[in-house]
C-alpha cells in the first residue's frame, strides 16, 4: 500500500510539472512569435534573408534540383480538398513540384477562412502563401506590425532568378499601386491580382425562360422599365414569379440596382466607391467632374416603391432575402416557377455556366433556345450607366514573416507569372495532357477540388496575378496590359453546345453593352479613401440592407418610413462620404491623370 | 478508537503546523489526486488564455503580442456604446432569453410532469424517444427546416411550406413567417422548445424517478387525486433540480446561441432578432481585425452575467436549496 | 375527520368503468401529440429523401411515402469524405467523452466534499471560469504552443472539463451520498479511496450515463475546434464539419452533385440531398440511444435526499 501510494505520489509530482511547462512554453510562444516579426522588420534579418538567396542565386538560379526540397503551403479560399484521390493525382500540381524541387501543400476553408487567416496570420501560424481580399488601412495594418514579408526587396536584389516578376514589380503603374499601399513606390509587399473585364459585359441582364415570356408577354423580351414590370406583374398572375435578382439574401444590391435604378438615373445600392452608389455629373476626366450619392433621393425613394409594388403583386420572388440565389433560386428556375433570374457578373461564360447548372441538368431535352439573355433595360429611351475603370485590384498575395523561405516560395510565383507555368495552368503543358484527356481533362482535374463548371483552367493558381482567372501573357507585355487583356481558351476545349450558349449571351450583350458601359480614366485605379471612410461605408452598408429590405418587403411603408432613411444616412456620415470620395478622385486625377 | 477520532475532527489541534499538514494530505490524499486532473485541464487550457481578456482594453499589434500592445483605456467599449446596433442587439438578447429561459423552463416542466403522469407504458417511452430527437440535430439543421415549413409561396404555383399549406386549407391567406420581425422571436422560442424540450426532460423525469413510491401511497389514502398528486409531491420534489438549471441557463443570459439565430435570420427582422453573437459577427465582417471590440463585448456580457448568477444564487440560497456555489 | 375518498360509495367514477378517467386523456394526448410535433421534422426529412424527383417538386405535407428512390443515399454514400469524416468523428466522440466524463466526475466528487480544506477554493475557481474565458488569440496561441494546432487531439483535449455538468455532478454527489453513510463506512474500516470506488461509483452509474450521453452529443456536434484549428487536413475532418457543409457550402454540395453525375444520375437537387444528409447524420445517434435508454431510468438525483 504504501508503496503504491509512492507510485500515486509522484504521478501527482509529474502532473504539477506538466501543467507549469504548459503554460511556460504559451508564453514563450508569444515572446518568440513577437522576436521573430520584429527581427524580420529590421533591415538586418531580411538582408540576411536576400543574402542566402543571393549566394543560392549566384551558385544556378534555375538549378532548383539542387537546393532543399521545401513544403510551400499554399491556402486559397472557395476549393475543397474532399476528394483525396483527385488531390494526390493531381498532374499539374506533381508537375510544379518536380520543376520546383518543392512539396506543394494546399489549404482551404470556406465557412470561416477570413478569420482563421487573420487569426493564423496574427499568431504566427499562417501559411506560406495567401490571397486576402484587403482594404489599404488593413494592408497597412499588416506591414506595420510585420506580419508580411518586403517580398521588392528579395526580388529586386535577384533579377536573374526572377526575371519575369522583377519587370513586374518594376513597371510604372504596379510602383504606383506600391505608393498607395505603403506610400513608398519601391516597397513591395504583395503580388496584385487585377481582375479585368475580358470581353462585354455588366451585372443587370437576366435571363428569361423563354416559355412563361411566350404565354405571358406574347414572347417578347422586355426592353424598357416599365415593359418589364408589365412583365413581372403578368407573370405573377399567371401563377409564376417573374423575377429573381442576385442578391445574397438581400445584402447584394448590385443587380437589383443596375437592372433598376441606373437606368432611371439614380443608384439605390449603399456608395462604397466612385461609380458604387454614386451617380456621375459634370464632365468625366475634368475638374467638373462630381459624384453624389443617391440612395436616399427622391429618385431612388421612386426606384423602391416599384420593388415594393412588384413584390405584392408576385413580381419579385417574395422569398427574396430568406433563400439563397444558387441553390433554390436556381431549383426554382429549373423548376419552371421563376421566370427570370440574373445568371451572374454578366460574363457569357457565366450564362454558359447557369444553363448547365439550372437548366439542361434538370431536363432531359433542354435546349439553348429555351432560355434567352435579356436587354439591358431603357428608361425614357435612355440606358443605366455602369462606370467601371475595366480592371481593379482583386485581390493581394502575401508571404507571411512567418514563413522561412520566402525565396522559394517567391520562385513558384514566378512560375506562375512565366509562360510556362501560365500555360500549364490554362493549356496544359506541350499539348500531353489535353491529347490524352479531350475536352474533360479540366472537368477531372477540377472537379476533383469542388470546381466542376468546365472552365479551362487550374482552380488554384489561376486567380494570382489575374481576377479573371484567365491566361495573361507577361512574357511579351508589360504588367498592366497583360492583366487588363486576359485572354480565354476555354473555347478550343469546350462543347459545341458551350461555345454556342457563350456567343449567344456574347452576341446579346455586346450589341448594348458599349452605350451601358462607360470607362472611367486610368486615374481612377488609384483613387484612395481615407480609413474613416471604411467605417461609414460599412454603417451605410448595414443602413442600406436594414431599410431597403423591409420597404420592399412591406414591414415599412415607403411613404412613412423614407424619413427615416434619410435621416439614418444622415447621421452615419453620408455627406463626409461623399466629400471624401470627391477629394479622393480629385486627387486621384492632379496625381496620375498622364 | 482511533477510527472515532478522526470522524469526528480531521487532525488533532495541538499539534505544530507542518504535522498538521502532513496528517491532513494522508488522510484525504485520495480526494486530492482525484482533483488533480481537472485542476491540470483546467488551468492549462481555462485560465492559460485568460490574459487575453486584457486585449478589452489595448490596440493589438501582433508583432508586440498579447503583452506589449499599447493600453487604450476604454477606447474600445466607446465605439461599442455610441453604435445605436449595440444597444438594439443586447436589448434582443435580454428579451429573448427572458422568453426563451421562462417559456422553456415552464414547457419542460410541465412536458416532464405530463410523461411522469402517462400510464401507458409503451405509449410513454415511444413519446419519450420522439421527444428527443430533435435534439440530436445540429441548429444548422433544424433552422433549416424550420425554413423549410415556413416557406412562403413564391408563386400561385408553388405550395409553401407546411405550415402555409394548412393557412391554405383551412381557407386562410399564407404568411410570409420569416419576415415579420413581430413574428420573429416567437419563432426563436418555439423552434428552440421543440427542439430541447425533450432532452431537457430527461433530468427532471430522473429526478422523479427517486421519489419514494410510498409518499404517493399514503397521499392516496388520504383522499388525493392524481392533480393533487402532482402538484404536492412531484413537483416540490423536482425543485432542487429546477432551481439548478435554471441558474445554468440565466449564467448565458447575455450571450446567446449564434447557431440558431444565424440561420433563422435575415435582413427583415434585424430590429427584433439581432442579437450580440450576430452582432458581433457583421461588424468583424466589415473587415479589419476586431479582436479587441469583441473581446470588450465578451467581456462585458460575462460580467453582467455573473451578476446575474450572483444574484440568484444568493436568492436561491435564502431558499435552503444547494446553489451554484 | 379523515376526508372520505370519492371512490368509497355506491358512485361509480369513470376511472372504475373505463379504466381512465379526463385526467388520463388529456395527459396522453398532449403527450403524443408533443411527441408527433417533434418526430414530425425528421419524418419529413425520411420521406422526402426517398421520393423521386417529379413528386418531390410538387411539395406537400410528406405525410406518408410517396415512392422510394435511394439514389441520394447511393450518392451520399460514394463521397469517401463521408465514410472517413464518421469514422474520426467517432474516434474523437468516444476518446472525448472518456477524458471529459473521467476529468469532469473525479473534479466533481473531490469538490463535492466542502469540508477538506482548499476544496471551497478550487470550486469558486471553477466556477469563475463559466463566466470568463479567454478569448481567440491567446487561445490559439496557446494550441500553438503545445503543438496542438492541426492536429487530431485540439478536438479532444481542450474541452476536457465540462463546467455545466462538472456543476450538476457536484451537487449530485454531495446529496447521493450523506455524511452518515460515509461515517459509517469509515467505521467499518473503509478509506475516502474505498468509498469513492466502492459505494459512489456504483451508485452514479445511471447519472454519468447520462451525462456521458450528453457530452458525447455536445462532441458530436462540434465542428468548431476542427473550422478553426486544423481545416487543411482533410482526412480529419469531423463528421459535423462535413454535414455542416454539406448544409452551408456550395462547392460540397456540388462534389456530391458532380459525383452523382459520374455516377451515371441526373444532377440531384439539392434540397432533396440535404434531406438525405440530415437522415444519414442522425443514424449514428439513434444507432447508440436504445443502448444508453436503460440507464436513464436508473435514476439521476440533482438534489432529492435519498433515504
Amino acid at each position: 500500500m504504501k508503496k503504491f501510494r509512492c507510485v500515486l505520489c509522484l504521478l501527482l509530482a509529474a502532473l504539477m510539472l506538466a501543467a507549469c511547462f504548459a503554460g511556460c512554453s504559451k508564453k514563450t510562444a508569444t515572446s518568440s512569435a513577437s522576436a521573430s516579426s520584429s527581427a524580420a522588420q529590421s533591415t538586418a534579418a531580411s538582408t540576411t534573408s536576400s543574402a542566402a538567396a543571393s549566394s543560392s542565386a549566384a551558385a544556378n538560379p534555375q538549378d532548383y534540383a539542387s537546393m532543399d526540397t521545401v513544403n510551400v503551403r499554399f491556402a486559397q479560399f472557395g476549393n475543397s480538398l474532399d476528394d483525396a484521390d483527385g488531390y494526390a493525382n493531381d498532374p499539374i500540381r506533381a508537375q510544379i513540384q518536380k520543376d520546383l524541387n518543392i512539396t506543394l501543400e494546399y489549404d482551404t476553408g470556406t465557412d470561416g477562412f477570413d478569420d482563421r487567416m487573420q487569426t493564423e496570420l496574427y499568431t504566427g501560424a499562417g501559411p506560406d502563401l495567401f490571397p486576402t481580399w484587403g482594404e489599404t488601412d488593413k494592408i497597412a495594418k499588416y506591414i506595420e506590425d510585420g506580419l508580411v514579408t518586403n517580398i521588392g526587396e528579395i526580388i529586386n536584389a535577384n533579377p536573374d532568378r526572377y526575371p519575369t516578376l522583377y519587370k513586374i514589380i518594376n513597371s510604372a503603374e504596379y510602383k504606383a499601386y506600391n505608393k498607395l499601399y505603403t506610400g513608398d513606390e519601391n516597397s513591395t509587399y504583395a503580388i496584385y491580382s487585377v481582375a479585368a473585364f475580358a470581353e462585354p459585359s455588366f451585372g443587370g441582364v437576366s435571363v428569361y425562360n423563354q416559355s412563361i415570356l411566350d404565354q405571358v408577354n406574347g414572347g417578347k423580351v422586355p426592353a424598357t422599365i416599365d415593359e418589364f414590370m408589365t412583365y413581372c406583374e403578368a407573370a405573377g398572375k399567371a401563377g409564376y414569379v417573374g423575377w429573381w435578382p442576385r442578391n445574397n439574401k438581400l445584402t447584394n444590391w448590385y443587380e437589383i440596382d443596375a437592372e433598376m435604378a441606373l437606368p432611371q438615373g439614380t443608384s439605390i445600392q449603399a456608395p462604397s466607391a466612385a461609380g458604387t452608389g454614386t451617380i456621375l455629373s459634370g464632365e468625366l476626366g475634368t475638374d467638373t467632374e462630381k459624384w453624389t450619392i443617391t440612395a436616399t433621393s427622391d429618385a431612388s425613394k421612386a426606384v423602391v416603391k416599384q420593388l415594393a409594388e412588384l413584390y405584392k403583386a408576385g413580381g419579385l420572388d417574395a422569398n427574396i432575402g430568406v433563400k439563397g440565389d444558387f441553390d433554390d433560386a436556381y431549383a426554382d428556375f429549373g423548376a419552371g416557377k421563376l421566370g427570370a433570374v440574373n445568371f451572374g457578373f454578366g460574363y457569357p461564360g457565366q450564362f454558359r455556366d447557369f444553363y448547365n447548372a439550372a437548366w439542361a441538368s434538370v431536363k432531359t431535352d433542354a435546349t439553348p433556345d429555351d432560355l434567352t439573355v435579356g436587354q439591358a433595360l431603357t428608361s425614357n429611351g435612355s440606358y443605366g450607366q455602369i462606370y467601371d475603370s475595366g480592371t481593379w485590384i482583386n485581390s493581394h498575395y502575401f508571404i507571411p514573416t512567418s514563413c522561412t523561405y520566402p525565396d522559394r516560395v517567391l520562385d513558384l510565383v514566378e512560375y506562375i507569372a512565366s509562360s510556362k507555368g501560365q500555360d500549364l495552368l490554362q493549356n496544359c503543358t506541350d499539348g500531353q495532357f489535353r491529347a490524352d484527356q479531350g475536352s474533360d481533362y479540366w472537368k477531372t482535374v477540377d472537379g476533383a477540388y469542388g470546381y466542376g463548371d468546365g472552365r479551362c483552367k487550374y482552380c488554384w493558381f489561376s486567380y494570382m496575378f489575374s481576377g479573371t482567372e484567365y491566361y495573361v501573357d507577361f512574357t511579351n507585355n508589360d504588367w498592366w496590359t497583360a492583366v487588363s487583356h486576359p485572354t480565354d481558351f476555354s473555347s478550343n476545349w469546350a462543347t459545341e453546345t458551350d461555345n454556342q450558349l457563350v456567343q449567344k449571351a456574347r452576341d446579346t450583350v455586346s450589341a448594348y453593352s458599349g452605350k451601358v458601359v462607360v470607362t472611367l480614366p486610368s486615374y481612377y485605379n488609384m483613387v484612395a479613401l481615407p480609413s474613416q471612410a471604411t467605417d461609414i461605408i460599412s454603417k451605410l452598408s448595414d443602413i442600406t440592407n436594414e431599410y431597403l429590405a423591409q420597404f420592399i418587403g412591406g414591414q415599412l411603408d415607403v411613404d412613412a418610413s423614407w424619413a427615416d432613411y434619410v435621416k439614418a444616412y444622415q447621421d452615419a456620415g453620408a455627406a463626409d462620404l461623399e466629400t471624401m470620395i470627391n477629394e479622393a478622385v480629385a486627387t486621384a486625377r492632379t496625381s496620375y491623370a498622364s | 478508537m482511533k477510527n472515532a477520532q478522526t470522524i469526528g475532527v480531521p487532525v488533532r489541534n495541538d499539534l505544530p503546523w507542518y504535522t498538521r499538514a502532513r496528517r491532513y494530505i494522508r488522510r484525504y490524499w485520495f480526494l486530492y489526486l482525484l482533483v488533480l486532473p481537472g485542476l491540470a485541464f483546467m488551468i492549462v487550457f481555462e485560465y492559460g488564455p485568460m490574459y487575453g481578456i486584457q486585449l478589452a482594453f489595448k490596440d493589438y499589434h501582433a508583432n508586440l503580442g498579447i503583452w506589449g500592445s499599447p493600453w487604450v483605456g476604454l477606447d474600445n467599449f466607446k465605439t461599442m456604446v455610441n453604435d445605436a446596433n449595440f444597444w438594439r442587439a443586447f436589448k434582443n438578447t435580454v428579451i429573448i432569453n427572458c422568453y426563451m429561459i421562462f417559456f422553456s423552463t415552464v414547457f419542460t416542466i410541465f412536458l416532464s410532469l405530463m410523461i411522469n403522469e402517462m400510464r401507458l407504458k409503451r405509449l410513454k417511452s415511444a413519446v419519450q424517444t420522439a421527444t428527443y430527437l430533435p435534439y440530436f440535430l445540429s441548429w444548422v439543421i433544424f433552422s433549416g427546416l424550420v425554413q423549410v415549413f415556413l416557406e412562403y409561396p413564391s408563386s400561385t404555383g408553388s405550395v409553401g411550406g407546411v405550415l402555409n399549406q394548412i393557412l391554405v386549407m383551412m381557407g386562410r391567406e399564407p404568411i410570409n413567417f420569416l419576415t415579420q420581425p413581430s413574428m420573429f422571436r416567437t419563432i426563436v422560442v418555439v423552434s428552440d422548445i421543440i427542439k430541447s424540450s425533450g432532452y431537457g426532460t430527461i433530468v427532471y423525469l430522473a429526478s422523479m424517478a427517486t421519489i419514494n413510491p410510498s409518499l404517493y401511497e399514503a397521499a392516496k389514502v388520504d383522499g388525493a387525486n392524481r392533480g393533487d398528486m402532482m402538484l404536492h409531491i412531484t413537483l416540490p420534489a423536482i425543485k432542487p433540480t429546477i432551481v439548478i438549471l435554471l441558474i445554468l441557463n440565466l449564467a448565458g443570459l447575455f450571450s446567446s446561441n449564434f447557431d440558431q439565430i444565424y440561420n433563422l435570420y435575415n435582413n427583415y427582422v434585424l430590429s427584433t432578432g439581432d442579437v450580440m453573437s450576430t452582432y458581433l459577427y457583421r461588424i468583424s465582417l466589415g473587415g479589419g481585425t476586431q479582436f479587441e471590440v469583441s473581446t470588450a463585448i465578451s467581456l462585458v456580457s460575462q460580467l453582467m452575467g455573473l451578476i446575474v448568477v450572483l444574484a440568484t444564487n444568493k436568492i436561491v440560497s435564502k431558499m435552503d436549496v444547494m446553489g451554484i456555489f | 375527520m379523515k376526508k372520505q375518498s370519492k371512490n368509497a360509495g355506491c358512485r361509480r367514477s369513470m376511472l372504475m368503468v373505463c379504466g381512465f378517467n379526463f385526467y388520463d386523456v388529456f395527459v396522453t394526448l398532449f403527450c403524443v401529440i408533443f411527441g408527433l410535433i417533434c418526430f414530425y421534422p425528421l419524418w419529413y426529412c425520411i420521406v422526402a429523401s426517398v421520393m423521386p424527383y417529379d413528386e418531390y417538386i410538387k411539395g406537400g405535407l410528406m405525410l406518408w411515402f410517396k415512392g422510394f428512390d435511394f439514389q441520394y443515399y447511393i450518392q451520399i454514400f460514394h463521397t469517401k469524405v463521408y465514410t472517413n469524416s464518421l469514422v474520426i468523428s467517432v474516434l474523437k466522440t468516444v476518446l472525448s467523452t472518456a477524458l471529459s466524463l473521467f476529468v469532469t466526475s473525479t473534479m466533481a466528487y473531490a469538490v463535492s466534499k466542502v469540508h477538506v480544506r482548499g476544496m471551497r477554493f478550487i470550486n469558486a475557481l471553477v466556477v469563475f471560469n463559466l463566466f470568463f474565458a479567454g478569448g481567440l488569440v491567446p487561445t490559439y496561441l496557446l494550441y500553438k504552443g503545445l503543438h496542438l494546432i492541426g492536429s487530431f487531439w485540439v478536438m479532444v483535449l481542450p474541452g476536457a472539463l465540462n463546467i455545466t455538468y462538472f456543476i450538476i455532478m457536484r451537487n449530485y454527489f454531495s446529496f447521493s451520498v450523506s455524511r452518515d453513510l460515509e461515517e459509517a463506512a469509515m467505521i467499518d474500516g473503509c478509506n475516502e479511496f474505498g468509498i469513492f470506488f466502492r459505494i459512489v461509483m456504483p451508485l452514479s452509474r445511471g447519472m454519468i450515463a447520462a451525462v456521458g450521453l450528453f457530452i458525447a452529443v455536445i462532441n458530436w456536434n462540434d465542428y468548431y475546434s476542427y473550422m478553426m484549428f486544423i481545416s487543411n487536413k482533410t482526412n480529419l475532418q469531423p463528421f459535423a464539419w462535413v454535414l455542416h457543409r454539406m448544409l452551408t457550402d456550395a462547392s460540397m454540395m456540388n462534389q456530391i452533385r458532380n459525383g452523382a453525375v459520374s455516377l451515371g444520375f441526373t444532377l440531384p437537387p439539392p434540397m432533396a440531398l440535404r434531406m438525405a444528409t440530415i437522415i444519414c447524420a442522425t443514424l449514428p445517434i439513434m444507432i447508440v440511444y436504445p443502448f444508453i435508454q436503460p440507464y436513464f431510468t436508473s435514476g439521476m438525483t440533482l438534489g432529492a435526499v435519498k433515504e
